[in-house]
């Protein structure tokens, strides 16, 4: 099921050769909007733009100010290191790096101007037409500023397989987010897919409402 | 308008109906059986590359069986080699491709 070289968890981070994937994710603590051209079937190299509200202004920011943003504007390739094709099931092994700018936005709206920045992934995962896990990892990393996202996901089909139906899931994810978040948040969440739309929308245990949509091209 | 002004319409119809299923009846057939195949959101990429085919007429996939069924234009025929880098385009794997044969004729033949 989805995407692009992205968020710290979704479906696939690619389609079909020749195919765009475009993801936009948005909750709280992190935003993201991702569009991944696939350039060979398991290739994709697209811009990803993350938007991510720390909670509190570290060091970088040097003054102190609550409520700024880190924007995260990077140039991602997306690399499908190796798919295993089964009768009943599919598994991958993903892994991409970005390479961009982090622009600093304190509270006052005034850009602290860019820095380089760069930002490696990981992800596996394997799906049966009735049962989803996987796992991902994922490093935004600037001069001074180190983001790290780690999850896991486990999901249930709440109908069969049909490909004129629309499918829903149920899913569980479990997600760390150094600087951004204390703790594991668990998230439960629903997905339904169909094609080209995979949408996902779930309330963490912290209170956080996410919402996921891919669309593919 | 006479009985039989009033029924030329309906003629044509049943006629172009007709002339469609003999058309079809004649187009043929080819089963892939896929590996990999397990959600819309992944077979929806396999539809898409096996419709851009110049000789496919239509698309049908079955996702409980992992099937993929493609009628043929009428009178073209597909190469399995060009099915086969379809569905690897998409990212996934042919376990076989069956056919060609015609609509509603018996197992056609197998080639993987």
């Amino acid at each position: 099921m989805e995407l692009s070289s992205r968020a710290p968890a979704s479906a696939a981070p690619l389609a079909h050769k020749g195919s765009i994937v475009v993801s936009g994710e948005v909750e709280p603590a992190w935003s993201s909007f991702t569009v991944t051209p696939a350039i060979t079937r398991s290739t994709g190299v697209g811009p990803a733009l993350h938007w991510m509200m720390p909670e509190t202004d570290n060091s970088a920011t040097g003054d102190g100010d609550s409520g700024g943003q880190e924007r995260w504007s990077l140039l991602m390739v997306t690399q499908r290191l190796h798919r295993w094709n089964g009768a009943q099931y599919q598994a991958n092994l993903w892994a991409g790096v970005g390479a961009g700018l982090l622009t600093i936005v304190p509270g006052d709206g005034n850009s602290r101007g860019n820095r380089a920045a760069w930002a490696p992934w990981a992800q596996a995962d394997f799906e049966t037409r009735r049962f989803y896990i996987g796992a991902s990892t994922r490093l935004f990393q600037a001069a001074d500023i180190g983001r790290l996202i780690t999850s896991a996901r486990a999901g249930l089909a709440l109908t069969s397989a049909d490909y004129n139906r629309w499918q829903p899931w149920l899913m569980l994810e479990a997600r760390t987010m150094e600087g951004l978040q204390q703790g594991v948040e668990i998230t439960p969440l629903l997905r339904v897919l169909h094609r080209r739309v995979l949408a996902e929308a779930g309330v963490s245990t912290s209170g956080s409402v996410r919402l996921n949509l891919t669309y593919t091209y | 308008m006479t009985f039989s002004q009033r029924l030329l319409p309906l003629v044509a119809l049943v006629l172009a109906s007709l002339s469609q299923c003999l058309a079809l009846a004649g187009s043929p057939l080819y089963r892939i059986s896929v590996n990999g195949m397990v959600c819309s959101f992944c077979a929806q990429g396999i539809e898409k590359r096996l419709k851009a085919l110049s000789g496919t007429e239509s698309v049908s996939i079955d996702l409980s069986k992992g099937t993929v069924v493609i009628t043929a234009r009428p009178g073209a025929t597909l190469d399995p080699a060009t099915l086969k880098k379809a569905v690897r385009d998409a990212g996934y794997d042919v376990r076989g491709i069956e056919g060609p044969s015609a609509a509603g004729a018996g197992a056609p033949g197998t080639t993987n």
